[in-house]
């Protein structure tokens, strides 16, 4: 079955959105655990808060776009 | 070229957007007069709360205090004409200077103030309406599927949820998850002594702080959608294509797709006025919830007459409002093709 370009287009945004919040996820408990393989100089609330507007908004272009 | 810019001219989605574009400056525009009078004609001065907090009292009297007001006010730029002031104001807004917050913040300035508070509300405003949109709207779509008691059920519920007050609602809930069940904190943004850093735990307890909040709206605003979902989808139904194409044999889930399609058309709609409505309440949750967004931001910056805190507070609610009443008009154009391909032959 042949997969329209803009509904795979869509799939991999949406998929990034979500993976960039994970990936935080997981920076942070690295972290946490002092296993952080590099410093981030940005504060730490606003990208999280930001992170979590990505996300969200990648669910929903999974949920629309990309079915 | 010049075939092209006839065709951009004569379609009719190019002068849709066009449309929205001048209204919206219109509207900015108006919008912003509006506060710069407002807030100006405003009983105290913004001076006056600056001199009592420097001297940790009263404004006081004498001449050393109406010397040191005299400086300040033309420092300030507040005893010039209110129109020559309303004049500087738009100077200073086209080229993003807001100047200094004055009284509470002085000498943070207000652009600095705003960049750091506006990620705080568009992390509850975007999830709770994009979420709440989705979930609200499968809830409606299968009620109405479902019909009988089910479809009831969901639209008491849904109705109720809607129409509840979101200050109340949100006390309530504070009552119960952070009081009685004590599962949630019941305000601000991490528990008292944490600092900010990158570790895992801290996200988690400020996701915990932000919970509530978001809890609050996403039922009100679930049920809303909900409500009109299920009405539309009903009405969807029961028209005639959906009945022609059952009786020409379509299976029960290609007849939902297509009243499903027809039915959000409305929804979309709907989203502009709720946006403009969640952002409202959201900067009324931040204050019960101590969520130090623009809205808490606001209430702080009206109690002290920081008269640029409050432009800045209002220019930025207001390009959010605009901008993404903008982006939904764009959307609405491309889910409805009637709208994207008019005009075209």
């Amino acid at each position: 079955m042949k997969v329209p370009k803009r509904k795979l287009v869509f799939l991999a945004i949406g998929s990034l959105l979500i993976l960039q919040f994970v990936l935080l996820l997981v920076y942070s408990y690295l972290y946490e655990i002092n296993q952080a393989p590099f410093q981030i100089n940005y504060d730490p609330l606003t990208a999280f808060l930001i992170s979590w507007i990505l996300f969200c908004i990648g669910i929903v272009i999974l949920i629309t776009m990309g079915r | 070229m010049r075939r092209r810019t006839r065709d951009l001219l004569h379609n009719r989605f190019a002068a849709f957007v066009a449309k929205k574009v001048v209204f919206y400056l219109i509207v900015a525009f108006v919008a912003m007069t509006f506060v710069f009078f407002i807030t100006h004609l405003m009983p105290g001065n913004p001076v006056d709360r600056m001199i009592a907090s420097l001297t940790s009292g009263g404004p006081g009297g004498g001449q050393t205090y109406l010397k040191l007001k005299a400086q300040l006010m033309d420092y300030f730029g507040l005893n010039k004409p209110l129109f020559e002031q309303y004049l500087i104001f738009w100077r200073e807004l086209f080229t993003l200077n807001l100047g200094p917050s004055y009284p509470i913040n002085y000498p943070q300035s207000v652009l600095s103030i705003i960049i750091l508070r506006l990620p705080y509300t568009l992390a509850i405003v975007i999830p709770v309406l994009l979420l709440s949109f989705f979930l609200g709207n499968w809830i409606g779509a299968k009620a109405a599927y479902a019909g009988g008691k089910r479809s009831e059920l969901v639209y008491f519920f849904s109705v109720f949820s809607n129409r509840l007050p979101s200050f109340w609602f949100g006390m309530v809930l504070v009552f119960v998850f952070a009081g009685v069940l004590k599962i949630f904190p019941g305000y601000g943004l991490a528990s008292l002594g944490t600092m900010s850093s990158w570790k895992l735990s801290y996200f988690l307890d400020v996701l915990e702080h932000y919970s509530l909040p978001f809890i609050t709206l996403f039922i009100i605003y679930v049920g809303g959608w909900a409500t009109g979902m299920r009405s539309m989808v009903t009405h969807e139904m029961d028209s005639g294509y959906v009945r022609y194409s059952e009786q020409l044999g379509f299976r029960k889930n290609k007849l939902m797709s297509y009243a499903e399609r027809n039915a959000i058309l409305p929804q979309v709609t709907g989203l502009n006025l709720q946006l403009n409505a969640l952002i409202g309440e959201t900067a009324i949750l931040e204050i019960i919830f101590g969520w130090p967004g623009i809205g808490k931001m606001m209430f702080d910056a009206v109690g002290a007459d920081d008269y640029m805190l409050i432009f800045g507070g209002f220019m930025v609610i207001m390009v959010v409002v605009i901008l993404g009443n903008f982006l939904i008009d764009i959307l609405y154009g491309f889910i409805d093709p009637r709208i994207r391909t008019g005009g075209r032959q």
